[in-house]
């Protein structure tokens, strides 16, 4: 979903209140931009769950930037970069993240998980996370399952199993960082 | 979804602060304020440096005002291309950064047919310093004042945008330096002055990257 020329008009007018310090026209502005938001964030990210996580990153850069537009020019292009700048950071993030977590477990796989079947406690560092987060991360990464394999072996949903799999990262992240 | 703050939450927390913002400056206005800039800043470097004993005669001869030309555009290209960029929604023009890299590639090349036809090898570092110094304390201010007008904005091409802050500030630096430098060996001029302002150029991308105004936006949940 884009923004429509009366969409348009509309939020040149009320960004020019909200400049002022209209907190009405602010909120109004705020949650069309929200809803086109959504649509543009849905449609360029896999991942479902982190797409409200985006949205509120947008408006609040959208908030943070709000003196530099200009309400004399359109909206939508000013609104459109600062949506793509968020989707594409956060894309990054993401790379970034995997990255790193992929080096980490290639580590883990030499050492931690040599010693884990030394000891049989199964993987020392996945010993922070809950049970159906640590069976998650075991299948996909160091017995290389698809995410539609572990779903059917763990009998759940493959969205339930990139959630659980999300989830266990980042607790892994904050461990590592 | 992750993340326990609501959309709607968030909504209301930035209506409930609102406050008036001033608006960013029009580009002509931030324009003159960098060309104020550049003009004072030119004018301590002939002040303070003093400017070269045949500066007069020199600006009447296309070899020494050709470079003279095509780093004052650099400089004022870069200017136009970092207050106009860094409005969100203006990052994707192409017309004003390949406007200075125009006038980059002009110096350049003066620069390189210099080199290539000059029979001098020789370089003092005494006088190459003094000159590298000029450049970097010149650039200093022009490049600051810009960094203030363009970082109100909200760019978001920000190694773009950096590199024309800091060809801006180093172009203004690299005139100075020109224009009060006797010395017209291409290689003293490659080696002490283009190599100090590549230099701050590609410092520019680096701090310029430092400088994210949306730093600290991460997941929504730090609104707070």
């Amino acid at each position: 979903m884009g923004i429509t020329e009366e969409q348009d008009h509309e939020l040149r007018k009320l960004m020019l209140d909200a400049q002022s310090g209209v907190q009405d026209s602010y909120a109004r502005a705020l949650r069309i931009c929200a809803e086109v938001l959504r649509g543009f964030v849905q449609r360029r990210l896999m991942d479902r769950n982190l797409v409200e996580d985006v949205v509120q990153e947008g408006l609040l850069s959208i908030h943070k930037a709000r003196h530099s537009y200009d309400p004399s020019k359109p909206f939508a292009p000013w609104f459109f970069s600062i949506a793509r700048s968020r989707v594409c950071d956060h894309l990054r993030k993401e790379s970034r993240y995997r990255n790193l977590l992929r080096r980490k477990m290639d580590q883990v796989e030499e050492s931690a998980f040599a010693h884990a079947h030394v000891n049989g406690n199964g993987i020392e560092i996945l010993g922070s996370l809950p049970e159906k987060q640590r069976k998650v991360v075991e299948l996909l990464k160091f017995q290389d399952l698809s995410v539609k394999e572990v779903a059917k072996r763990l009998n759940m949903s493959e969205t339930s199993v990139k959630v659980t799999a999300h989830r266990a990262y980042k607790v892994l992240r904050a461990e590592y960082e | 979804m992750n993340n326990p703050v609501k959309t709607d939450d968030l909504i209301n927390y930035l209506v409930a602060g609102l406050k008036p913002v001033r608006r960013v400056p029009p580009l002509k206005m931030r324009l003159l304020c960098w060309l104020f800039a550049a003009v004072v800043t030119l004018g301590g470097a002939m002040i303070f440096v003093g400017t070269r004993s045949d500066l007069l005669s020199q600006l009447v001869s296309i070899k020494f005002s050709l470079p003279a030309i095509a780093i004052m555009a650099l400089a004022f290209f870069s200017a136009v291309s970092a207050c106009f960029l860094s409005v969100p929604g203006n990052e994707d023009s192409r017309v004003l950064p390949i406007l200075a890299s125009i006038s980059l590639g002009a110096w350049v090349a003066v620069l390189g047919v210099g080199l290539i036809t000059s029979d001098s090898t020789s370089l003092h570092a005494g006088e190459g310093l003094c000159c590298m110094r000029t450049v970097l304390i010149f650039s200093l201010p022009v490049a600051l004042v810009l960094a203030y007008l363009v970082h109100r904005a909200a760019p978001i091409r920000l190694g773009m945008v950096g590199l024309s802050v800091a060809f801006a500030g180093a172009g203004m630096g690299a005139l100075s330096s020109y224009l009060t430098c006797a010395n017209d060996n291409s290689l003293h001029i490659f080696t002490w002055h283009f190599l100090p302002f590549l230099g701050v150029g590609c410092l520019g991308i680096f701090l310029g990257r430092l400088f994210d105004w949306q730093r600290g936006i991460q997941g929504g949940v730090n609104f707070k």
